[in-house]
């Protein structure tokens, strides 16, 4: 190697425009300016100040990952998973007749329209997972009722009903208020949740009164651990779970939608008893129009309303009561009654005209509760609902922690009297003492003149 | 063995979400949002458009702010220097976009006057009034103060992109000028610290100069911990093991999310919401 190649080497740059010979100049330059330290001993430490006063991105970056195989580390997941999708969802026999589960898939891609829903694969996930709980629980009914995010996990939320049990009731919570049956009101429903379609899915209690007042009144994210505690004021009764089914049933009695002329309220029941629609005198109900659905006229709630106690109707109330109602008592609060046109500032309308084939999807997105959706097929007069949120609901203004109890008020003052004055006071014991002197004086007088009889 | 297809590792970006992952990789669908087939197929076709229309280096999607009758998509033109302003765009149709506004002091001052959960239109035209303050007795009635509704638009796009902003931690690196670059050396963190807030910084949030520092130390490590945010717990990290990204969900700002890939440099961060600002969050934790 001759001189000039040598020289050549030593200038050579690097990307950031370092070479060795500005490096030894700014070291030697760096041990020439501070005087007082050891020059041989310190030269690798200023080499390394000097080199590091040169930006590398890459010497100061995080180390590159280990390589992990991330299908090691969630073995359960995948293998759950693929147990659940293997086989697929089981087929639908002829014989399965009154089965009703709605086709999540179909409702999936359809609600994408209105910007909501789960990916296509986990739609398909959840749907295989209705399948083996419908089979494993042998319901009647089934639909995907939503999905409440958490902080921690989501719960996928299945809506159920079960065939029409023999007498084994199960006792009913107590409360203040009488809790509704089964099949009634808020508790219309059966409710299953899981935090994984792959998973085993959990049947929510029935819903009490106390529950759904005390939910109205807190505001509390989920954690998406069904035990974990509701640390909330006013206190809640229950757990998480408990709450997650309140959580539920407002939800659903608020913005479970149909369109107008899909379902009728069967004459003369009470509870209101909503039927399919049939048309009078063989008039066919009037179709949908895409610019008729952008009318809240045109929608539906298909659930109950929740009354202030928290039940959709009231409690029966003793006969002999009801004769003579108590003067003082306020008026009940009048029924929300199924099939009840939506209010216009709650509800956000859309149509999509371009679905092909003539479809045309109406959506209905609730204001009040972020995340519940509704979409009517137009053509076909069929809606789908959905909730995916995190089922609280939008205040119109902030949110206010109900005070505590007023304090409990001092008791009245005592009435304090006068002492007697001493004459007074002494008054009944000079008598007393007057009288029986009087009468010692008396038998002595007495017995004196009976001394003298003698 | 065969291995979930990945996208691939390209250098770091600034902010916002690639279209790819909102529309294909479906990251947005965790929490339940999705975008329209007629939006997705618009952006695909306008965003490149867009990009060679502005001279931007790269077109990238914020999110969908809801409106009452429509909804605004709203897409961030990113230009090559890095150290030119961003700029915001909006449409309704995933094809026809308009620039946003910038607000001035004043009028975001304004928009901060309205009251809660006053959802916008969906009528970029409308004019919203701000509510006056009582006048003094002889005082004459203030004028009325009218808001576009594009100009709150652009107000609650800057907002949810300057207070929420985030990005994994060593993605961005401070150039000597003072100008934040992605980091070509970056790779990626791994997934223990991609699950926890720490792993993250706010991109508009500067820490303080600390003196001391060394200059590497200090062009790496110049943004503020998302550990920081109040209240504790506000930042919600999951894994989703479908796709083995992780997401981080602001629950100061329902509706915003942050994802990135353990090991690969692909992250990004969009918002799909009303605009509105958890005020409640002290309770609901």
């Amino acid at each position: 190697m001759d001189m000039l190649a040598a020289k050549a080497l030593l200038h050579e740059t690097d990307k950031h425009g370092v070479s060795v010979y500005s490096h030894l100049t700014e070291v030697l330059a760096a041990l020439l300016e501070n005087d007082k330290i050891d020059a041989l001993s310190s030269f690798e430490t200023i080499s390394l100040q000097v080199k590091e006063k040169h930006f590398r991105p890459e010497a100061v970056a995080p180390a590159p990952t280990p390589s992990v195989d991330l299908l090691d580390e969630e073995r359960s997941w995948h293998d759950g998973t693929n147990e659940l999708l293997r086989g697929g969802p089981p087929a639908e026999t002829e014989d399965a007749g009154d089965v009703s589960i709605p086709n999540l898939i179909e409702e999936a891609d359809f609600l994408s329209v209105a910007g909501v829903g789960l990916s296509k694969e986990e739609a398909y996930r959840v749907y295989v997972s209705l399948h083996k709980l419908q089979k494993l629980k042998e319901l009647e009914s089934i639909r995907f009722f939503g999905k409440i995010l958490g902080t921690q996990a989501h719960y996928y939320i299945a809506e159920a009903s079960y065939p029409p049990a023999a007498d084994d009731e199960e006792p009913l919570p107590e409360g203040t208020v009488p809790t509704e049956e089964k099949g009634v009101g808020c508790n219309s429903y059966a409710y299953f949740a899981t935090n994984d379609p792959a998973g085993t899915w959990t049947e929510l209690p029935v819903v009490t009164p106390d529950q759904l007042v005390a939910a109205a009144r807190i505001r509390k994210f989920f954690t998406g651990d069904m035990a974990a505690p509701v640390r909330a004021y006013p206190p809640f009764p229950g757990t998480e779970k408990e709450y997650l089914r309140a959580q539920i049933a407002r939800i659903c009695a608020a913005t479970v939608l149909c369109a107008k002329g899909k379902y009728m309220i069967e004459e003369e029941s009470d509870p209101p008893k909503v039927v399919d629609f049939e048309p009078e005198e063989d008039e066919a109900p009037p179709p949908l129009t895409a610019a008729a659905m952008l009318e809240p006229s045109s929608w539906l709630r298909y659930n109950m309303g929740i009354l202030n106690i928290g039940r959709c109707t009231h409690p029966p109330t003793e006969e002999e009561e009801e004769e003579e109602p108590k003067k003082d008592e306020p008026p009940l609060q009048p029924l929300t009654p199924p099939l009840t046109p939506i209010a216009a500032d709650e509800w956000s309308l859309q149509v999509f005209k371009h679905m092909g084939a003539g479809v045309c999807a109406a959506v209905a997105r609730s204001l009040r509760w972020p995340g519940a959706y509704s979409a009517t097929n137009v053509k076909e007069n069929k809606s789908f609902n959905i909730y995916i949120g995190y089922g609280q609901a939008a205040l119109s203004q902030q949110f206010t922690v109900q005070p505590p109890p007023a304090v409990q008020s001092e008791p009245d003052d005592v009435i304090e009297q006068m002492d007697m004055p001493l004459d007074e006071e002494n008054a009944p014991v000079i008598a007393a003492a007057k009288a029986a002197l009087a009468e010692t004086v008396a038998a002595e007088a007495e017995a004196a003149a009976e001394a003298d009889d003698e | 063995m065969l291995r979930a297809a990945r996208p691939s590792p390209h250098s770091a970006l600034w902010c916002a979400a690639e279209l790819s992952a909102v529309t294909k990789a479906a990251i947005p669908a965790t929490t339940g949002n999705v975008l329209s087939l007629a939006h997705a197929a618009g952006m695909q076709s306008s965003f490149p458009l867009l990009q060679k229309n502005y001279k931007f280096s790269k077109v990238l999607f914020f999110g969908r702010i809801m409106g009452k009758a429509q909804d605004y998509l709203v897409a961030i033109g990113i230009e090559d220097s890095w150290l030119g302003q961003k700029k915001f765009f909006f449409c309704q149709d995933g094809v026809s976009w308009a620039q946003l506004p910038t607000p001035t002091a004043e009028e975001k001052a304004n928009c901060a006057k309205l009251p809660s959960n006053q959802l916008l239109t969906g009528d970029p035209s409308f004019q919203i009034a701000v509510p006056s303050e009582p006048a003094a007795d002889e005082e004459e009635e203030p004028e009325k103060v009218m808001i576009d509704e594009v100009l709150r638009l652009a107000v609650i796009v800057e907002t949810i992109d300057s207070e929420a902003a985030m990005a994994p931690i060593g993605a961005l690196s401070m150039g000597p000028t003072g100008a934040v670059l992605g980091n070509p050396a970056f790779t990626g963190i791994d997934k223990t610290t991609a699950m926890s807030a720490s792993g993250y910084v706010f991109i508009h949030k500067t820490k303080p100069k600390d003196a001391l520092a060394s200059a590497a130390k200090k062009s790496l490590d110049f943004l503020v911990s998302c550990d920081e945010l109040v209240p504790k717990g506000a930042l919600c990290c999951g894994f989703d093991d479908a796709s083995s990204v992780v997401t981080v969900r602001n629950l100061v700002w329902p509706g915003f999310l942050a994802y990135t890939m353990p090991g690969v440099a692909y992250w990004g961060y969009c918002y799909f919401g009303t605009g509105e600002k958890n005020a409640d969050i002290a309770f609901m934790l």
